[in-house]
């Protein structure tokens, strides 16, 4: 598969908001695989996730891959404040969990969250989440922060 | 003269009529208590004929007894006279010519004749109404709840055995007392306001209806009771009949009933939770397995040799998680229940020995209290909630070397306070409730292998005993976990443990 032209598109950063090692490794070998040479930060849990998204750490435009449950704050907790806030409500927000609960389910659509993919779906490593997410950031037009 | 003596003689006439037409027995006696003149009613309740009375003493128609008392009875009522009962308050006998006796009720008039002042007594025999009497006491007696009759004051005339019963007065100290001493005092006050409006609106109906009623022992304690009133009349006015039931069994029945409706909710809440959290925690090291599996493959058909060591790493680290997770669970599911038997302990030993076996990195001590308990207890559960602490204490410990003590206090007459306090890195208030959520981490279990268990499994262990957990930290520096222990444990039945 050729290489996208990247150049053509604006660059997006993706933070991933897990605990799990593996996770996030998997993440990265099918960017690679993929030939997608995005910036991928890395935060373990929500409280870390608001750290970095606060201090500016994550070039916009940028996408997060968000877990649910996680150790401090978990996923639902960390949308809930990030929706309040000012600065980073606008942020696409990706769920990727293996929680099937429903409550689950319907509490982060609440928070408005770009979509809701479950972790068992994903057999064939995460190719099938960034093909996804490749297509979206390519077709969609993600917000700027203007405000900076 | 004759004419005079007629009249006379007519009156007398016509006064011995009325007298025999009485329907009770009628006896005239003067001063002396001589019998002048009888009817005959008299005859037939006292089987006498006229002839065998008449000039007799009235005494012959009292038991024996009595009769050395009557004379004085007889004075008293010469020097006070006006038509009155015989003998208020007492019960009066007759005796009948075979030597029998039977109740009676007896009235007095003073009557004035020629010849002085007479007592005219009219005697009834009330046998039948004793009976009744009697038969309605036999009913009160019999009822299986005790019984208590007061009037409209609220003194009590009659109690039943039950009565003494579930009171522990006899029926000594109630007959004559208020019906407030059945009462605790509290409720005292309001009682003749109640009594009050009962007598006001006559009809059987239960006391109190909506409110919960108590009975007070003799002792000072108190007990639930149900009670229905019914008004009864009599001669001597309205009295209230109070059935009273204990209830207590029944209170506590359904006390025990409620308790086990709390627990089923408390252990469906517990396994909606452990449904929840075994869908995320328990999978996901399967799932990373899996993953790690597809890359070995990966980078194996890639020719990339060197990737696999740190591959297989991981794929151990995970099959150890999986297994750790498993079997905390399976402690968390029986705790409280694996409990082994009573032993006595040294508490300040146990704690050694059980800090030594967790093999604590060199800086590590454990400082224990000097005055530690020596007592009686269930040993294992008791231990698994001091491991389970140390491993808490080391493990999440940010310096190389730490101190963690071990304290006590009596927290009450039932229970000791243990305090495990160590000098970490201290978990933030907003955090306390969290980390007694089964499967919770403060850190990624990348960073600190860890169920998430410890402090969930602490917790349930001591509430089994009836005891709390609560944690205090700064977030800062240190974090101390109290938990409470009963002095004395109860081994409770292993209906339980049953798996």
């Amino acid at each position: 598969m050729p290489a996208p032209n990247r150049h053509n598109y604006k660059e997006v950063t993706l933070l991933v908001v897990d605990d799990d090692d593996i996770d996030a490794i998997a993440l990265e070998r099918a960017l690679r695989k993929l030939r997608l040479l995005n910036i991928v930060h890395r935060a373990r849990d929500g409280l870390e996730a608001l750290h970095l998204l606060r201090s500016g750490s994550i070039p916009a435009p940028y996408i997060i891959l968000l877990d649910l449950n996680m150790p401090r704050m978990n996923g639902l907790e960390f949308l809930h404040i990030l929706r309040n806030e000012p600065m980073l409500t606008h942020a696409v927000v990706f769920v990727l969990t293996t929680s099937k609960s429903d409550e689950d389910l319907v509490a982060a659509y609440r928070e408005h969250v770009a979509g809701y993919v479950l972790k068992q779906h994903m057999d064939r490593d995460f190719l099938e989440v960034i093909g996804l997410i490749e297509h979206y950031w390519r077709l969609v037009e993600l917000p700027v922060n203007k405000e900076k | 003269m004759s004419r005079n003596t007629s009249d006379i003689k007519q009156t007398d006439d016509r006064f011995r009529q009325v007298v025999e037409a009485a329907p009770n027995a009628m006896v005239m006696v003067d001063k002396s208590g001589l019998i002048e003149m009888v009817n005959t009613q008299t005859e037939i309740i006292f089987g006498y004929s006229r002839e065998e009375l008449l000039g007799k003493s009235i005494d012959c128609l009292l038991p024996e007894r009595f009769r050395h008392h009557h004379p004085g009875h007889r004075d008293s009522f010469f020097s006070d006279l006006r038509p009155r009962a015989m003998g208020v308050g007492r019960d009066l006998f007759g005796r009948r010519k075979n030597g029998s006796e039977f109740p009676v009720e007896v009235g007095l008039n003073p009557i004035e004749t020629e010849d002085g002042i007479k007592v005219l007594s009219a005697i009834t025999d009330i046998s039948a109404r004793k009976r009744m009497e009697e038969r309605f006491r036999q009913v009160v007696e019999a009822a299986p709840n005790a019984m208590v009759m007061v009037d409209k004051s609220g003194l009590i005339e009659m109690v039943n055995t039950q009565a003494e019963i579930i009171f522990g007065y006899s029926r000594e100290e109630l007959l004559g007392q208020s019906i407030d001493c059945l009462l605790p005092e509290r409720f005292r006050h309001q009682h003749p306001g109640h009594r009050g409006s009962f007598f006001s609106d006559l009809r059987p109906r239960a006391m109190g209806v909506g409110r919960d009623l108590f009975g007070r022992h003799k002792d000072g304690s108190e007990f639930p009771v149900e009670v229905g009133l019914n008004p009864i009349e009599t001669e001597d006015g309205i009295k209230v009949l109070s059935a009273i039931t204990d209830i207590s069994a029944r209170v506590k029945a359904s006390q025990k009933l409620a308790e086990h409706h709390e627990e089923l909710e408390r252990s469906n809440k517990e396994l909606a939770t452990f449904a929840y959290v075994a869908s995320h925690d328990l999978k996901s090291p399967l799932r990373g397995i899996f993953q790690i599996s597809q890359w070995i493959e990966e980078d194996l058909g890639n020719g990339d040799t060197l990737s696999i060591p740190s591959h297989m790493n991981l794929l151990r680290g995970r099959l150890r998680r999986m297994e750790h997770l498993l079997d905390d669970l399976l402690a968390y599911s029986r705790a409280g229940r694996m409990e082994g038997g009573l032993s006595q302990i040294d508490l300040g030993l146990l704690a050694h020995d059980i800090f030594d076996m967790q093999a604590p990195p060199a800086g590590f001590t454990l400082v224990t209290a000097d005055n530690l308990p020596t007592f009686v207890t269930l040993a294992t559960p008791l231990e698994q909630v001091l491991r389970n602490l140390f491993t808490n204490a080391i493990k999440h410990h940010d310096r190389p070397a730490g101190s963690i003590t071990l304290d006590w206090q009596h927290k009450n007459k039932d229970y000791y306070e243990f305090s495990v306090t160590d000098d970490g890195p201290g978990i933030p208030p907003e955090y306390h409730e969290r980390v007694f959520v089964m499967f919770q981490t403060l850190r990624p279990r990348d960073e600190v292998e860890g169920s998430g268990m410890g402090l969930a499994l602490v917790k349930k262990i001591v509430a089994t005993y009836g005891g709390k957990t609560s944690i205090t930290s700064d977030g800062i520096r240190g974090t101390r976990i109290s938990f409470t222990w009963p002095l004395n444990i109860e081994v409770r039945t292993p209906v339980a443990s049953a798996e």
